[in-house]
């Protein structure tokens, strides 16, 4: 039999969309939209009644109100001056327009206890490399929990979830004096290393391993002649990016949230986060006298949010899965 | 010397399961040796021991004079076809197929005309640019083969390469893995569990049941002289139905002169030469069946078969 009666003209159900030629962008928006809306399947075929479902869309819609309440209201209240932020209604503008003024603010050490726009820097930097640190650790270690078997690998992986259950308040003392010896107090290293555990991670990476990277996969990448190290980046790791960016964006939010930390280990204003120098404006704000600080409280807190927000955003096109589609037989 | 040789070969899992009892099988060089038997029977564990992908308990993997027990599968000069295939999903056809030539650190130019060549012989050529998605079941398929012929391996290893294909596209791949098989020449095994595709693919066949060999030979001296019942079941065509034997049973002159016999059901027809009633042949296969005694029974081919 030759090659030519075998080979079928390009397979027309494996190849739909028309593949020889890329769709564009537009196109290609255009064709989810409508497999979306095809997708949509009316209620009554789930067997539920139309009261059920108003009902619950009506709740759905108080808690997302609920949600996005304070959102709205530090958005509109990082616009005020310090006495409109008392005195006029909170989920509406008053003049004079001050979110400029406010913004300026951030960039000074108003009160002598700190500037903004440097904890800002200190946030980004311990979130980027915790986070990313934390993810790298994440991908290992999952990796190696789903698709290799050792001597006491699960003891390990139970220990490693048993871990989720300590709260951090916990350990304060033990942690400050093991800092306090290890030399760790106000060291960036004292913020980051810790912030590299994600036991979290590690959990989602191995589930996501499992389901997203096939043993068959790492069979044939070993007869192909490819060493660990290099099964792990060239094939399975682009297999793990849409569960690896998901413990990418925890991770980043973790560190970036994290107030109870670096409360503990800084205790120069200079090294602060974003949590511990705003809380210890709001503190000074409302004990000590310094009412000039809450608009910048408030718009602090505005800006604090804004690079988680865009972060998401950034992200989530890595959330569509379908990587391993035609890898394997149906 | 043979390409492949298994001594003894044994898998038993920590559940105590014996997969695999003390198989001993010669594949020489350029041959294509088919391994047969139902699920189960231990032949998927034997392919993989071979490969290096699971631990032998006990017998020894030789490639030529070399024992490989020891040695790491990407050390072992082996290529597979997987039965899901196994292709890498974010790579392109071409590189899937270059990925193991990437990873002898080929350079580039050689690799390029090697990939190319194995496209030409697997008829890939306008598909290099692809991701495995958009590729259909047979196109899969030669990929997965193209990835393994292009090293040039000494051992050539298929699991179930055609069972996921249709029907007809299965038939039409049986001759194309043996024309891929005749142009490289490696010493092949094949995995299968389709008596038809080993029937008419192996140069010899070996018959596996619950992880112990039942007998290796040409599909000719298995289907002339089964060594047992099980094995002459192997050679039954689909769609022949089972018949009861007589008061009597059903009787097989099998290897060593033992009489097996066996009543019930489990008896095909087709799949019994000369059994139940050996004055009146067995149906459509008797032509040339020949048992160990010397006797012989002629007889004509049905035309249903």
């Amino acid at each position: 039999m030759s090659v030519s009666t075998v080979r079928p003209a390009p397979a027309p159900a494996a190849d739909p969309a028309g593949v020889a030629e890329p769709e564009s962008r537009r196109e290609r928006r255009r064709r989810q939209r409508l497999e979306e809306q095809e997708s949509i399947i009316p209620v009554e075929l789930y067997g539920l009644r139309r009261g059920t479902v108003t009902l619950v869309t009506a709740l759905a819609f108080v808690f997302a109100i609920f949600t996005l309440v304070p959102i709205a209201w530090i958005v509109i209240n990082s616009t005020k001056n310090q006495a409109n932020i008392f005195e006029t209604f909170g989920f509406w503008f008053a003049r004079p327009f001050s979110f400029f003024h406010n913004f300026s603010l951030l960039f000074q050490n108003v009160d002598g206890y700190g500037t903004y726009i440097q904890w800002f820097g200190n946030t980004a930097l311990y979130a980027v490399l915790g986070g990313v640190g934390a993810t790298a650790l994440s991908a290992f270690a999952g990796y190696g929990f789903a698709r290799f078997s050792f001597r006491g690998s699960k003891m390990l992986f139970y220990l490693t979830i048993a871990a989720l259950l300590v709260p951090i308040t916990a350990l304060t003392l033990p942690l400050y004096l093991t800092y306090a010896k290890a030399h760790l107090i106000n060291s960036l290293w004292g913020m980051v290393l810790p912030s590299m555990i994600s036991p979290v991670g590690i959990y989602l990476m191995r589930v996501y391993v499992d389901i997203s990277v096939p043993r068959e996969l790492i069979d044939a990448a070993r007869l192909d002649g490819a060493g660990e190290a290099r099964i792990f980046f060239r094939v399975a790791l682009p297999l793990m990016v849409p569960g690896f960016m998901t413990v990418l964006l925890i991770s980043v939010v973790a560190v970036w949230n994290n107030y109870f930390l670096p409360l503990l280990i800084f205790n120069i204003n200079t090294r602060y986060p974003l949590t511990v120098g705003l809380g210890l404006w709001s503190e000074r704000a409302q004990n000590s006298g310094n009412a000039q600080l809450f608009p910048m409280v408030v718009i602090g807190g505005l800006v604090t949010i804004i690079p988680l927000i865009v972060l998401f955003l950034i992200l989530q096109r890595y959330w569509r899965g379908g990587m391993l589609l035609g890898s394997i037989a149906n | 010397m043979a390409a492949i040789s298994l001594r003894g070969l044994t898998k038993v899992y920590a559940t105590g399961v014996v997969a695999l009892d003390g198989l001993d099988l010669d594949v020489d060089d350029g041959e294509f040796v088919v391994l047969v038997g139902p699920s189960g029977c231990g032949k998927t564990t034997a392919l993989r021991m071979v490969a290096g992908l699971e631990r032998i308990t006990s017998g020894t993997v030789s490639f030529g004079d070399r024992v490989v027990n020891d040695v790491s599968p990407r050390h072992r000069d082996v290529a597979m076809v997987f039965q899901n295939y196994a292709l890498y999903p974010h790579l392109s056809v071409y590189q899937n197929i270059g990925f193991a030539l990437e990873n002898k650190k080929i350079e580039k130019a050689e690799r390029d005309r090697r990939i190319r060549s194995a496209a030409g012989i697997l008829g890939l050529t306008d598909l290099l640019g692809r991701k495995p998605k958009q590729l259909s079941g047979g196109q899969r398929q030669r990929v997965a083969m193209g990835r393994a012929i292009v090293r040039s391996p000494g051992v050539f290893l298929m699991d179930e390469p055609l069972s996921n294909l249709d029907a007809k596209l299965r038939v039409q791949m049986r001759s194309e893995v043996l024309r891929v098989h005749r142009s490289i020449g490696a010493a092949t095994l094949y995995v299968t569990h389709d008596q038809t595709e080993a029937m008419t693919m192996g140069d010899r066949v070996a018959v596996l049941q619950g992880g112990v060999l039942q007998q290796y030979g040409t599909p000719r001296s298995l289907y002339a002289s089964p060594a047992n019942l099980f094995v002459a079941h192997v050679h039954r065509l689909p769609g022949d139905e089972p018949v009861r034997g007589g008061p009597g049973g059903i009787g097989v002159q099998a290897d060593g002169g033992v009489r097996l016999a066996a009543t019930g059901p489990a008896c095909s027809r087709r799949g019994l030469p000369g059994a139940q009633d050996r004055r009146r042949r067995a149906p459509g296969r008797s032509r040339g069946v020949r048992f160990r005694d010397g006797r012989s029974r002629a007889g004509r081919r049905r035309a249903t078969g």
